[in-house]
């Protein structure tokens, strides 16, 4: 009875897993924090952070920018700044991706200052910063790849650690199933030379959905950013 | 011996004459090739990755059909009032032989594309433009060919509203007010360039069917509720907006064609091709156009733009602004084939250069957009932080949004959407910048040897009507 008992244990577990990760709700905003750093063989070892908000619907996601208040004012002035010939100044600017039930993106970089609605065509993905990847950039990590993998230690909350090594880099990555989104990701090199930490927490979603504040916008592409 | 002095002068004076006359008449036709933005560094990649395709042993010996043409010059492109030109006034030197300001379509030096507190002399693409006190209108060399019955045609891949074509046929003082422009070449329509005669041009190939199109139809940015596709139609233009029907044109028999396969710019080629996407190609355009304007018996007139070079670049990606320069590059090799060079002057340049850098000491045949390998040991070159980079970078612009450079792998940087890194980060996508130096010029065909020497962008329209007797 014991051995069947742990037996059954042992198949109920996974089942707890999917069961788990079905129910819940995933989390309906983030906010992203993102910090590198790497050392040079000039011995000068240099970091950078900045953080997202993701606010996500099954098939919408909206990856806003930090700016903080002192550098938004630069932000502004570089924007108004100089007169002649410019190429409009959409740093940061918030990207809108949806996907229809084909799977097929629509992907959207907002201009909040000139109240634009900038359509981001496949060629130039790149050069908004998106990889192409929905998953990806919804959960911070693909789920599917994950349940082939097997994790080093969960939680009593539910929280499943992977161990991963992708050539010289060792990742470890915290899966949060009911919310469904990578909670951490860290990344270095096994010579310690650079390292890459990913932090996502939840946080409240606006009452009001940013895409829904739109109507006013412009339609535009890509090509109206260039010269 | 007075007197055979004096008849030896009259003989000299008429020998010279007649050799001035000879040289006057030399060309018949005039193909004006502009690679938007495509610098020297952007020609050399370019055909260095040709000579990879082509498979040859040392892909820097390949030869491009532009460096093919017998005569060279070095052109200096600074604008009125900018060290480094935007296409505007670049494009505009080499058409009406003056300098303009930046933004500026084909107008006086005096003319401003905004207003004393910056604002812009345009409104979502209407214009705004003062109707007096802000410049005038400089004749073009298609106008001044057009008033001579010549044939006349623009083929472009970018909106063929957009600066480049915009230069030759429009004049307004900000190029961005693209509805107006489109305005001015429709024959007798309100707004019309009355310098196009009675009947307009005859070839117009190329995309912004959104500037033709009023906003109630689909995609289209007109205000004023026009549709301009259909006024050209009325004006006895065959129409045609995919690839496919471009090709089933009769072009025999057709003597006004309009070509609109875009909203907006064409696909970059690289996409284009590989996406199996219904436009035609740059040299489909060009030869089209080519077969409509050689049947006037007087000459013609023909510009041809490889417009998405310069976007490419300003995306810092590579692959396809070199792509884009080899499809630009089959269009000239198409016209070279097409025309008889002994009546047709093929100029081929660019408006500007971009900052694109080329880093050395890349080893012989190493992938012009791989990593840099040494040329001694064929191992990857390290930045101090130990690091590989690519041979091609560029010195500004948005770049990867990646802060710190990324572990680069042969495989990335030559995938079709990897982006250089860049210098000076400039951030917002698309913001690499022009870049002041000096472009090439190569000249073939019908009174191509004035082409030589460093020559300024304005002294171009002179010695193209030097060599077309104007």
């Amino acid at each position: 009875m014991k051995k069947t008992g742990f037996g059954l244990l042992v198949l109920l577990l996974p089942l707890f897993v999917i069961t788990h990760q079905v129910q819940a709700a995933p989390a309906d905003a983030l906010r992203v924090d993102y910090h590198q750093w790497k050392l040079g063989k000039d011995g000068i070892r240099q970091e950078m952070s900045y953080s997202e908000l993701l606010y996500r619907k099954p098939d919408s996601l909206w990856i806003e920018r930090e700016i903080p208040e002192a550098a938004q004012h630069s932000h502004d002035d570089h924007h108004h700044g100089g007169l002649g010939h410019k190429h409009a100044d959409v740093t940061g600017a918030p990207l809108w991706i949806v996907r229809d039930p084909q799977g097929k993106l629509d992907v959207k970089l907002i201009d909040r200052h000139e109240q634009r609605m900038i359509e981001i065509a496949e060629a130039y993905y790149s050069n908004v910063g998106f990889d192409g990847h929905w998953v990806e950039s919804w959960s911070l990590a693909d789920p599917e790849t994950l349940q082939k993998l097997k994790p080093t230690k969960i939680s009593e909350n539910g929280l499943e650690t992977y161990e991963i090594q992708r050539g010289t880099q060792q990742i470890t990555l915290v899966w949060n199933p009911e919310g469904q989104y990578a909670q951490s990701i860290t990344a270095k090199d096994s010579q310690g030379l650079s390292g890459r930490t990913i932090r996502a927490s939840e946080i409240t979603a606006p009452k009001t959905l940013p895409w829904t504040q739109l109507g006013n916008y412009l339609s535009r592409d890509y090509s109206d950013l260039l010269d | 011996m007075k007197r055979s002095f004096l008849s030896g002068a009259i003989l000299s004076c008429a020998a010279a004459m007649t050799i001035n006359t000879v040289a006057a008449a030399e060309a018949k036709n005039i193909i004006f090739f502009l690679g938007d933005g495509m610098g020297p560094v952007t020609q050399t990649a370019a055909r260095i990755y040709a000579g990879e395709k082509a498979g040859l042993a040392v892909p820097e010996t390949h030869k491009l059909a532009m460096e093919k043409l017998g005569y060279a010059a070095r052109i200096k492109t600074y604008s009125e009032d900018a060290q480094t030109t935007d296409s505007a006034p670049g494009m505009a030197s080499y058409i009406t032989g003056s300098k303009s300001k930046n933004e500026v379509i084909s107008m006086t030096p005096d003319t401003n594309p905004n207003d004393a507190s910056g604002n812009a002399y345009q409104v979502n693409g209407d214009s705004t433009c003062p109707a007096t006190g802000n410049g005038q209108a400089v004749e073009t060399l298609l106008e001044t060919l057009k008033a001579k019955s010549y044939g006349t045609g623009i083929v472009s891949t970018t909106r063929i509203t957009h600066a480049t074509p915009a230069t030759t046929y429009a004049h307004i003082c900000n190029r961005n007010a693209e509805n107006t422009i489109a305005a001015q070449m429709v024959p007798n329509g309100a707004g019309y360039n009355t310098k196009l005669g009675t009947d307009g041009m005859d070839v117009v190939l190329g995309g912004g069917r959104r500037h033709f199109l009023p906003t109630t139809v689909s995609g289209g940015r007109r205000t004023d509720s026009r549709n301009l596709v259909e006024e050209m139609k009325t004006a006895g233009y065959t129409y045609v907006s995919t690839g496919t029907e471009l090709s089933a044109v009769n072009l025999a028999n057709t003597n006004k064609l309009l070509g609109l396969f875009n909203a907006s710019d064409l696909n970059y080629d690289l996409d284009r091709v590989k996406s199996s996407i219904n436009e035609p190609s740059l040299a489909d355009m060009t030869k089209a156009a080519i077969q409509v304007l050689s049947r006037n018996q007087k000459g013609y007139f023909l510009m041809v733009e490889g417009g998405r070079i310069d976007h490419a670049l300003h995306g810092t990606n590579a692959k396809r602004a070199l792509e884009d320069t080899l499809a630009f590059d089959a269009a000239i090799k198409a016209a070279v084939e097409s025309v008889d060079l002994s009546n047709t002057l093929i100029i081929v340049t660019a408006d500007h250069d971009h900052v694109m850098a080329f880093n050395g000491y890349s080893k012989i045949g190493n992938p012009i957009l791989g990593l840099m390998r040494d040329y001694v040991s064929g191992n990857p070159t390290k930045d101090k932080q130990g690091k590989p980079f690519t041979t091609l970078v560029f010195g500004n612009g948005g770049g990867p949004r990646e802060a710190t450079r990324a572990e680069l792998l042969e495989a990335d940087v030559l995938a079709d959407d990897y982006l250089q890194e860049v210098g000076v980060k400039l951030g917002s996508a698309g913001s690499e910048t022009h870049g002041g130096g000096d472009v090439r010029l190569t000249a073939g065909g019908a009174g191509s040897q004035r082409f030589k020497g460093t020559l300024n962008n304005t002294d171009i329209h002179g010695l193209i009507k030097q060599a077309m007797g104007l």
